[in-house]
């Protein structure tokens, strides 16, 4: 099924039109900030008129207000649409670019930037599903490779140190698919 | 085409809220959520809050509606959402929302000044309603008079140039431990008292065309600590003195502006604080003096609301003034762009 995947909860503005594992379009840019601004134009450029099936939107934990602009932004198209819309965690999205960078890991430490100098993530195995979030003091050291931008806040070495990739989210199991409410990771 | 159907999305404060407005001034649906019981316990509106309420219910809200008034996205015109002035993060979650929806259902987008919304909404209840008038906007975010010429064409005569008047209110009952939202509280207190603490009226009589509210509620605030031990009876009576004490400084900065602007055909009061019956009467009797006709809309119309987005997207829709989806949210955004900056505050509009 075609489906449009949103991920606004980093500095990143990621969306991508995805069947499966296939990324039939994308678009990938560090804005920063102005998700507000810039989500809807990008989207209707990256459709072409096309209209998904679904929607798949990363709920976080990230920066709160790009998580809500992205929630907002996937509820308003499905009900438009009259497509499902799911949420997606953005450690689910870090850890399915952490195993396409590493074929050869069975586990990886998802972690994402949550903002002012803090680190938030999960240890994920290869099912994608992030059981919980939370912020983290430190790294574990149990030997577990780590992934995502937050693992360079800890100056630590990684499979990769990307934001959330939208791009990605064609290959998340539906067991790894969420309601499309924001997840605060300091609450 | 003739009798054109928008759908409006408000979220810029502490009310989600949606409505579907047609040109005849017809309302087919709408919903206002308030986030109260959210705020309460803060003795005020908590940005962070209101943008998660915001969040969670808007979609389901926009469902209900279009449900209940039996029309699908197909069938309106254009999708008017405030995009500032307001807590960024909610006029966010609206905005984002209104740019969605009119882009997946290819309608034009409508990004509305939540001001103009206020402006215009007197408008929406009254259809014998002319430009130009006099319009004196009062809520807990702004204090202004402004000349309301046309369809995006606003005069600000004047403007607070420290608190609004609503958050004078609000402060003042917070003061008073007269509870939350602190307008309707100190109203009904001030039924029951008699305004027998003399309390400054700032700028009255002044030939500055401001307001000031920040030392008449100072002045509470040192009237409230000079009692040991006070009574009801004393509360309701320093809220009787604060509520005629603002109402004062209302009429002599209208009637000062009335002075200004001889072609206006009304005298109009809109937003929250226009919900306050004493400053209703006052006004209504400084028109009359001026042989003019006052328009004050219905309480619901006067708090913020969906309808009145729509009812500003119909007015912009009919003069073919529309927005492209860039189209930022602001979290301020002067109604006239072309007004001085004034001393003190003056930052909210």
């Amino acid at each position: 099924m075609r489906t449009l995947a949103i991920s606004t909860s980093s500095p990143a503005l990621s969306i991508a039109l995805v069947d499966g594992a296939a990324v039939l379009a994308r678009h990938h840019a560090l804005i920063g900030r102005g998700h507000a601004e810039a989500l809807v134009p990008a989207v209707q450029a990256l459709l072409a008129g096309r209209v998904p099936g679904r929607i798949l939107v990363d709920v976080g934990p990230g920066s709160y207000t790009g998580i809500r602009i992205g929630i907002a932004g996937a509820r308003a198209l499905g009900l438009a649409w009259g497509v499902p819309v799911h949420g997606i965690s953005a450690l689910s999205l870090v850890a399915a670019q952490g195993f396409a960078a590493d074929a050869g890991l069975s586990q990886l430490w998802a972690l994402i930037d949550a903002g002012r100098g803090q680190v938030a993530g999960a240890r994920l195995g290869r099912d994608l599903v992030a059981g919980g979030h939370g912020l983290l003091a430190g790294p574990a050291d149990d030997g577990v490779a780590l992934a995502g931008a937050g693992a360079l806040l800890w100056g630590r070495p990684a499979v990769h140190g990307d934001h959330p990739d939208a791009g990605f989210a064609g290959v998340l199991p539906d067991a790894a698919l969420l309601s499309p409410q924001a997840l605060y990771a300091g609450d | 085409m003739h009798n054109p159907l928008v759908l409006g999305i408000e979220s810029s404060c502490d009310e989600t809220a949606v409505a579907l407005v047609r040109a005849d001034r017809t309302i087919l649906a709408q919903r206002i959520a308030s986030q109260n019981e959210a705020h309460e316990r803060f003795g005020g509106v908590v940005p962070e809050l209101a943008a998660r309420a915001h969040a969670d219910r808007l979609a389901p809200m926009l469902a209900e509606v279009l449900d209940e008034a039996g029309v699908s996205l197909a069938d309106i015109d254009a999708i008017a959402g405030t995009a500032g002035p307001g807590l960024i993060g909610g006029v966010m979650v609206g905005l984002v929302t209104a740019k969605a929806l009119a882009m997946a259902a290819a309608k034009p987008l409508i990004a509305v000044n939540h001001l103009e919304g206020h402006a215009l909404s007197p408008r929406l209840a009254n259809a014998a309603l002319h430009f130009p008038y006099l319009l004196l906007l009062v809520s807990g975010g702004h204090c202004q008079l402004l000349c309301v010429e046309g369809v995006g064409r606003y005069r600000r005569l004047a403007t607070t140039i420290d608190d609004a008047v609503g958050e004078a209110f609000d402060k003042s009952a917070k003061l008073l431990g007269l509870g939350f939202p602190g307008g309707p509280a100190l109203e009904r207190a001030a039924r029951a008292g008699t305004p027998r603490f003399a309390l400054p009226r700032p700028l009255v009589g002044s030939d500055e065309p401001h307001f000031s509210f920040a030392g008449l509620k100072s002045a509470v605030l040192r009237a409230r600590a000079a009692m040991a031990a006070p009574t009801a009876h004393d509360i309701a009576d320093l809220a009787a003195s604060f509520q005629q004490a603002a109402c004062d400084c209302l009429v002599d900065r209208t009637a000062r502006a009335l002075a200004q602007v001889p072609e206006v055909t009304a005298l109009v009061v809109a937003g929250g604080v226009a919900a306050n019956q004493s400053i209703r009467g006052a006004l209504a009797d400084l028109a009359a003096a001026h042989g003019l006709p006052f328009v004050a809309p219905p309480m619901w119309l006067c708090t913020d609301n969906g309808a009145m987005i729509a009812w500003a997207g119909v007015e912009r829709f009919l003069a073919g003034d529309i927005d492209d989806l860039n189209a930022p949210a602001r979290p301020r955004w002067p109604l006239d762009p072309a007004a001085e900056a004034v001393r003190g505050a003056g930052v909210k509009a």
